[in-house]
């Protein structure tokens, strides 16, 4: 098990890194296209939590973790901002992406990072505690 | 964000340089893109061959643009990589725009 832990100020300009340094160390043990999505969904958690739990104030820390294991990988995005919206949560778990694309007018410009964390990855968590949150994430390790 | 455009015909194929769309930059490609179409641009092709990330609010921008456009011209893309083309299907955005191999294919359906 080997795990390491990134620490980034809270600006969307730092992310980028943080993204291709995951999908670098994924791909020791991920195919390509499961490290893009993996890739994927950390840039979205973390996203979030510039955007929505720091309101994009700078200067606050989101803490990214990468753990490898024998079957899985296990990723931690943490901040110390607003909790995420229960409901919005729970509506996109059940509901997925509702559009209708021949409806220009009302097609999605935002809302759809959520959706993209848990289509990405095999098990995805979300806890809010003491004014710490923490966006678990689970990919399992398939071996072809 | 950098851009290349080329002109074919009444057509301009416009290229963004950099290789990520993402949150960082979203708003800096929507307003690099709708100043070619208010510069009366009506028929264009986005042409994504050196991108190889797309998230959220990168894809959000590229609708943004397409509504934008609205009825008045008409916006193709293409050259789309493995990752970018997975995120159009995922999120049915396949469905909203017409998607070409390359861009002779894109420029030849105006």
């Amino acid at each position: 098990m080997s795990k390491i832990q990134l620490v980034i100020d809270s600006n969307l300009e730092n992310v980028w890194m943080v993204g291709v340094t995951i999908n670098r160390l994924c791909a020791l043990v991920l195919d390509q296209t499961a490290c893009n999505e993996v890739e994927l969904a950390v840039v979205e958690s973390v996203n979030n939590c510039i955007e929505h739990a720091y309101r994009h104030e700078s200067d606050c820390k989101v803490a990214i973790s990468l753990e490898i294991g024998a079957e899985a990988i296990e990723i931690a995005v943490e901040d110390d901002g607003a909790p995420l919206d229960h409901e919005l949560v729970e509506k996109v778990q059940k509901e997925g992406l509702t559009f209708d694309p021949a409806d220009m007018d009302n097609l999605p410009e935002g809302g759809m990072g959520w959706f993209l964390i848990n289509s990405m990855m095999d098990e995805v968590r979300y806890e809010s505690f003491n004014g710490h949150n923490t966006l678990s994430m689970i990919k399992n390790i398939t071996i072809n | 964000m950098l851009f290349e455009t080329e002109n074919r015909g009444r057509v301009l194929v416009i290229r963004p340089l950099d290789m990520r769309i993402d949150a960082n930059d979203a708003d800096s490609f929507k307003t690099g893109m709708m100043s070619w179409i208010d510069a009366s641009n009506r028929a264009v092709v986005l042409d994504l061959s050196f991108v190889n990330f797309v998230d959220s609010s990168g894809l959000g921008a590229i609708v943004a643009v397409l509504k934008y456009i609205g009825k008045e011209g008409r916006i193709v893309v293409c050259n789309l990589q493995a990752p970018v083309s997975a995120l159009f299907k995922l999120t049915r955005m396949d469905k909203v725009f017409a998607i070409f191999e390359d861009v002779d294919a894109a420029t030849a359906a105006f």
